[in-house]
C-alpha cells in the first residue's frame, strides 16, 4: 500500500490542481483549473448552476476522473490507494438506502472503513434524537442530511466534500445542520469544502474561497485576503465610461446609476481623486466577478500551486 | 490491545447480534436480501415437491414395467405422469429468466437509479470490490439455486427419460433444464441482466429489456442446440423401409440415397401412385436416418453450457471493467 506522510509538506495542503479539466463529450466542465486548499479551513466553492462545482467535487471525491492535469490530496494523487479513505464526500441529494435503517446505515459505515469511529456516528445521530430503527425513506430532508453527516463524520476524514448540503432544507434544518458541520468540522480539524449557491451561507460559514464560472476558476484564496485586495469606488459620472483614475487599477464590474459612477476594482495603489472607497462585502465581491465573465481572475499567490511551471504530470 | 470499556468502541458489542458476514458482504447481503432469500426459498420448495414427485414416478414406473410392453408404458406415462412434468419444465425454464430479471437488472441500475452508487463507492473501499462482490454474490445466489434445482429434476427425470416428451430430450424442455444446462443458462441471463442494468440506470428498462433478452435467446438457442453434436447416421435398402432408431434416440434428419450416394429429399415418390417406378427412375436405393444417441446428450450439454459460460464469463468481465473504469 502505498504510504501518505501523516504530516509534513505533503499534508499542509489539502487539495492541488493543476490544470485541471474535465470535459463530457464536447463540452468542458472544468478547464485549466489550478488552485490549493490549505488543511484545516472551511472553504466555500461558489459559482452558477452548472459552473463546474458538482464536477470539481465529484473529482476531488473519485467518482469521475479528470480529463487531463493533476489532483492531489494532501500531496497524494486522487486516483491512488488510501485516499478514499481519507477523504468523505456528500452528494448533493444525500443518497441512502430507502429500506436500510438508521442503524444500518451506522452498520454499513462500520464494515466498510477501517477508521470508522461508531461514537462519532452515534453522537449526532442521537443529537438529532432520530430513530435508530426508522427507515430512511420515511426520514425529513433535515434527518436524512444528519444520517449523511453522520456518516461522513464517522469516518473521520481529513478531507470532507459537501456538494450543496444547504439546499433543499427548510430555513430551520439548514440551520441546524450548518451548526451541527461547523462543531464537528472544528472538533475533528476535518477540512471541509463545501458548494453552494447561497451566498450568504458561504459568507457566514466559509473563511476559504473558490469561485467558478463556466469552468474556469475566478477567485481563489482567502476571504480576507479576497476582501481586501478590493475596493469598492463611488464619487460623481464626469465622463462616458470608466473614468482614467479608475481604469489605472484593474476594474472588475463598473456601473452608472443616474449621475454616479460604482465600481469594483483591485487598487493597483492609492485611488487618486474625488473618490469614496470603502471595503465591499463578500457577496458584492462574488457576484461582480460571477457577472462579469471578463474580469481577469484573482488567484491569491497563497492559493496558487507552487512549482505550478515545472510541474510534471500534466498528462497523467 | 487492551483499552478501557469506555474507550473501545466495540464494548457494545456483545448486545448486537453476531456479524456472520463482514465489510461489502454484509452491505451486498442486507441490500438484496429480500430477493436473495426469496430465491433460496422458492428454490428450496420446488426442490421438495420435485423430489415427492420423484417418489411418485418411480412407483409408477415399477408398476407399469411389470404389467406392459414398451408402448403401453409410454400410453399410460402420458395419462399419468406427463402433466407434473410438463409444469416442472415450466416452472424451471423460468428460472433464467427470474434470474436476469429479478436478481441481474435490479443488481447496480438501483443504485445507479436512487445515487446510492456514489454513497457506497465513497466509503473507504475501491469501487472494484464493490462491483465484485455485488456480482460474485448475487452469482453464488444463482448458482446454488439452479444447480440444486437441475439437479434434482435431473434426478427425477433420469429413470423416466424414454417416456417424458415422449422420449424428446433434445427439446428446450429437457435438454435445457438438466445437467449443466440449468445452471449455465441462469448464470447467462444474470450477467446480461446486471450488464443491461450498468449501462442503462433505470431499473425497470434493464428489467423489460432483459426480458427481451431472454426471449432472443430462446429463439437463438433453438437453431444452435441441433449443432452441438455430431448427428449419427443409419442407412438402410429401401425395400427394408425406414431404419429404426435406437432406443432413447432422437431423430435428426431423414434422406434417401441413390446407387450414386446422392441425397434427395424424404417424401421423394412419398406420394407418387407407383412409388417403386418412380425409385427406380430416381435410382434411389437406400432410406437414410440422422439421430442423436442418448449417449450424446452428456456431451451435447457440456458443449452447450460451456459456450455459454465463455459468453456469460466475457459479459461479466466487460462489466467489472466499465464499472471500475467509468464514472456510474
Amino acid at each position: 500500500m502505498v504510504g501518505i506522510p501523516p504530516s509534513g509538506e505533503g499534508s499542509r495542503w489539502a487539495i492541488e490542481a493543476r490544470g485541471l479539466g474535465k470535459r463530457y463529450r464536447r463540452r468542458w466542465a472544468v478547464r485549466d483549473c489550478s488552485f490549493r486548499v490549505p488543511a484545516g479551513v472551511v472553504c466555500g466553492l461558489v459559482g452558477s448552476n452548472g459552473a463546474g462545482k458538482s464536477t470539481l467535487l465529484n473529482m476531488a471525491a473519485g467518482i469521475t476522473r479528470p480529463t487531463g492535469g493533476s489532483l492531489r490530496l494532501f500531496g497524494t494523487p486522487v486516483a491512488e490507494a488510501g485516499v478514499p479513505a481519507r477523504c468523505a464526500f456528500l452528494a448533493q441529494d444525500k443518497p441512502l438506502f430507502p429500506r436500510f435503517t438508521v442503524e444500518d446505515h451506522l452498520r454499513m459505515g462500520e464494515e466498510l472503513n477501517p477508521r470508522w469511529d461508531r461514537e462519532v456516528a452515534t453522537r449526532i445521530v442521537r443529537s438529532g434524537k432520530l430513530p435508530l430503527h426508522a427507515r430512511a425513506g420515511a426520514l425529513s430532508g433535515g434527518q436524512r442530511s444528519r444520517v449523511a453527516l453522520a456518516l461522513a463524520f464517522g469516518k473521520r476524514p481529513d478531507l470532507l466534500l459537501l456538494d450543496e448540503p444547504l439546499a433543499e432544507l427548510d430555513p430551520l434544518a439548514a440551520h441546524e445542520i450548518a451548526g451541527l458541520l461547523m462543531s464537528e468540522a472544528a472538533e475533528q480539524g476535518t477540512t471541509v469544502v463545501m458548494s453552494s449557491h447561497q451566498l450568504s451561507d458561504v459568507s457566514t460559514m466559509c473563511d476559504y474561497l473558490l469561485a467558478v464560472a463556466d469552468g474556469r476558476l475566478r477567485l481563489a484564496g482567502e476571504v480576507d485576503a479576497l476582501l481586501s485586495a478590493h475596493s469598492l469606488v463611488t464619487g460623481a459620472r464626469l465622463v462616458d465610461g470608466v473614468p482614467p483614475e479608475i481604469a489605472r487599477h484593474t476594474v472588475v464590474e463598473s456601473r452608472v446609476v443616474g449621475r454616479q459612477f460604482t465600481g469594483l476594482i483591485r487598487p493597483e495603489g492609492p485611488v487618486e481623486g474625488d473618490w469614496r472607497t470603502g471595503e465591499p462585502t463578500l457577496e458584492e465581491v462574488l457576484l461582480a466577478y460571477l457577472r462579469s465573465p471578463g474580469a481577469p481572475p484573482l488567484i491569491t499567490a497563497d492559493a496558487r500551486p507552487g512549482d505550478l511551471d515545472d510541474a510534471p504530470e500534466v498528462a497523467a | 490491545m487492551t483499552t478501557t470499556a469506555k474507550q473501545d468502541p466495540r464494548a457494545e458489542q456483545g448486545k448486537r447480534p453476531p456479524r456472520v458476514m463482514r465489510g461489502m458482504a454484509w452491505l451486498v447481503w442486507r441490500q438484496h436480501r429480500t430477493a436473495f432469500v426469496a430465491c433460496l426459498l422458492l428454490a428450496a420448495a420446488s426442490c421438495v415437491n420435485m423430489l415427492w414427485q420423484r417418489g411418485t414416478t418411480r412407483d409408477f414406473l415399477a408398476r407399469a414395467r411389470t404389467d406392459g410392453t414398451a408402448v403401453d408404458v409410454l400410453e399410460a406415462f402420458q395419462g399419468a405422469q406427463s402433466s407434473a412434468f410438463q409444469s416442472a419444465t415450466w416452472t424451471l425454464s423460468l428460472v433464467p429468466v427470474v434470474a436476469g430479471v429479478f436478481l441481474g437488472a435490479p443488481l447496480i441500475s438501483g443504485d445507479r437509479e436512487r445515487g446510492t452508487v456514489k454513497l457506497v463507492t465513497t466509503q473507504s473501499m475501491t469501487r472494484g470490490r464493490w462491483i465484485l462482490t455485488k456480482l460474485g454474490l448475487a452469482a453464488l445466489v444463482t448458482l446454488v439455486c439452479s444447480a440444486a434445482l437441475s439437479a434434482v429434476f435431473t434426478w427425477w427425470w433420469e429413470p423416466a427419460h424414454l417416456y417424458v416428451n415422449s422420449g424428446h430430450w433434445d427439446e428446450s424442455g429437457v435438454f435445457d433444464n438438466t445437467g449443466p444446462m440449468l445452471v449455465a443458462m441462469a448464470l447467462l441471463h444474470f450477467a446480461a441482466g446486471a450488464a443491461l442494468g450498468m449501462f442503462l440506470r433505470r431499473t425497470v428498462v434493464a428489467m423489460v429489456l432483459t426480458f427481451g433478452f431472454a426471449y432472443a435467446v430462446e429463439i437463438l438457442w433453438d437453431t444452435v442446440r441441433p449443432r452441438l453434436g455430431t448427428a449419427r447416421t443409419l442407412t438402410s435398402p429401401v425395400e427394408a423401409g425406414r431404419p429404426k432408431l435406437p432406443e432413447g434416440a432422437v431423430w435428426h434428419d431423414e434422406w434417401t440415397v441413390d446407387a450414386h450416394g446422392g441425397l434427395h429429399g424424404f417424401g421423394t415418390c412419398f406420394n407418387e401412385s407407383t412409388p417403386e417406378g418412380c425409385r427406380a427412375n430416381e435410382g434411389i436405393v437406400a432410406h437414410r436416418l440422422e439421430y442423436f444417441g442418448y449417449d450424446q446428450m452428456n456431451a451435447m450439454q457440456w458443449t452447450g453450457a460451456a459456450i455459454l459460460l465463455a459468453l456469460t464469463a466475457a459479459i461479466l468481465t466487460f462489466t467489472v471493467w466499465w464499472a471500475r473504469r467509468r464514472p456510474l
